[in-house]
């Protein structure tokens, strides 16, 4: 019902707002990526004491498969990665991550654990997507986006 | 439409009327039920617009199918399975764009609700049925749309475990594990709220 | 408690099993205190969801919900069965305008295409998928996706085997 609702008329529309777009994105995409990982502690206690994340991030952490109803940042860094380049990032002593910049707002994220490697993800980061790793690092989580 | 008054006519008489071409009798059933099939739409894709959207198409459907539509059961159980299934279908092309999740992992492997420690005490004891309806609420927003539909299809709309395999297209055995995971679920994130 | 005899406490409290396997898990009930606990509280859950379905309101008027369903009957009758001709011109123009915002979308990706920056590493993953690889040899990943608001969760957890299940909650890393 919602795709015949679709005229072409907004087929038109959102294939200008498309050519637009690859422009900016095409100038984007050279440059470097501004990003913000955060250290995030899970606990069902709501006075588990530490920062709250912020709502936006409150929610979307809310929506995943995972057990914990609160979340507290326990680091926040904020840094850039040229295009090209790599930055590794300790979020404590114990959790680093090391974060490429693959080009095309692709990111490559290692996650590390006292120093040894625990895994690799490659995925897309554009402006409004999160990447969250966790799993390895007990009831702490790394949340990865485009800075604001 | 005729401008027929239909307020005071039963649900039997209006349908029987709608099959014979009078809107304005089926615009009197969408008046009395709308909240009902939006409400099961909602407790299923529980995002607001998704459920406006599905409940309207699930009208249009149901104005097309009439002729079908035999009185074995009521007509807003009727119209609710035309509601499911076409969430259903929506959940499924959202599905398409999503890995598996965890608690599918977990249910083939056994799942993490095996080591939720019980909850001893009724979270919803005392409690008025409108807290009641709110907390359920909120929790069931918390549980994935597998879990949830299983949930929902088993504690809303009463069918048994083969119905559900049958409407979700699942086997019996992940309609039970499902339906497990989700009532531990529910009762830990309702103790939860109790104790907040 | 294997997970066996929890889906088998969950149909008889369901009603689904047959008399004879009712009568056993009802006596194993009265014996074993954790199975009657757990019993207890899958009937306080089914409880508590028989007497509260959420009651919501369709958050648009009656007038407005019924003018788009009664558009779309109209636009839909006579019907799916009998199209209503359209004119050579009005044909042409449907295929048109969505050919040309094709063409324009075709544009984009090309600009998209030569413009954007060389990717460095190979195998880049497409816009979404995402790849992982584990370094551990005892851990697997899952991925999971929400896609409405853009989040993708990578779980590294100690790979699965025959033992009983795995805490979701492994060695702490601090």
């Amino acid at each position: 019902m919602r795709t015949e609702k679709f005229s072409a008329t907004r087929l038109i529309c959102a294939a200008l707002f498309l050519f637009l777009l690859a422009g900016a994105t095409a100038r984007a995409a050279d440059g470097a990526l501004a990003l913000e990982a955060d250290l995030v502690s899970g606990s069902n206690d709501p006075q588990a004491g530490g920062t709250p994340v912020s709502p936006q991030i409150a929610k979307k952490l809310g929506r995943l498969p995972l057990k914990w109803q609160h979340y507290f940042v326990v680091n926040s860094q904020q840094f850039s990665v040229a295009n090209g380049e790599s930055k590794d990032v300790s979020l404590s002593d114990a959790c680093q991550i090391s974060v490429k910049n693959l080009g095309g707002e692709q990111v490559q994220l290692t996650l590390m654990s006292s120093g040894q490697n625990v895994g690799k993800i490659k995925q897309s980061l554009k402006k409004g997507q999160t990447l969250v790793a966790g799993g390895n690092a007990g009831n702490n989580i790394v949340v990865l986006r485009q800075a604001d | 439409m005729s401008g027929q008054n239909y307020s005071s006519t039963d649900d039997a008489a209006l349908v029987k009327a709608a099959r014979r071409g009078d809107l304005g009798a089926f615009e009197e059933l969408v008046f009395r039920h709308r909240d009902k099939i939006y409400a099961r739409a909602f407790s299923m894709t529980r995002h607001e617009q998704d459920a406006v959207d599905l409940s309207q198409e699930a009208w249009i459907k149901g104005w097309q199918r009439l002729g079908q539509f035999q009185g074995d059961s009521s007509f807003t159980t009727w119209m609710t399975r035309i509601c499911i299934n076409l969430c259903l279908d929506h959940l499924r092309r959202q599905k398409k764009h999503r890995a598996d999740s965890i608690e599918e992992m977990d249910d083939e492997s056994g799942g993490v609700e095996r080591q939720m420690p019980v909850v001893a005490v009724n979270p919803t004891a005392g409690l008025e049925r409108t807290e009641l309806r709110q907390k359920i609420d909120g929790a069931l927003g918390q549980l994935s749309a597998e879990h949830r539909t299983v949930l929902v299809l088993h504690e809303f709309e009463d069918l048994d475990y083969k119905e559900i395999a049958k409407t979700v297209g699942c086997s019996m055995g992940t309609v039970m594990s499902r339906l497990f995971y989700a009532r531990r679920k529910m009762a830990a994130l309702l103790a939860d709220l109790k104790n907040r | 408690m294997n997970t066996e005899q929890q889906l088998k406490l969950q149909a008889f409290l369901d009603g689904e099993l047959p008399e004879g396997e009712a009568r056993e898990i009802l006596a194993w009930t009265q014996r074993d205190s954790a199975a009657a606990a757990l019993l207890a509280e899958l009937r306080n859950t089914r409880a508590a969801m028989a007497k509260a379905e959420p009651h919501l309101s369709l958050p648009e008027s009656r007038e407005f919900f019924w003018s788009k369903i009664e558009r779309e009957i109209h636009r839909l009758e006579p019907g799916e069965k009998n199209a209503p001709e359209i004119s050579f011109f009005a044909a042409l123009r449907r295929l048109l305008l969505p050919a040309g915002a094709l063409a324009a979308l075709a544009v984009a990706g090309l600009i998209l295409h030569f413009h954007g920056s060389k990717p460095v590493a190979d195998n880049l993953a497409d816009a979404d998928d995402t790849t992982v690889e584990t370094t551990l040899a005892s851990t697997d990943a899952t991925t999971y996706r929400d896609a409405s608001e853009g989040t993708t969760l990578v779980w590294f957890s100690p790979a699965v085997d025959d033992s009983p299940v795995p805490s979701k909650k492994p060695t702490a890393i601090n």
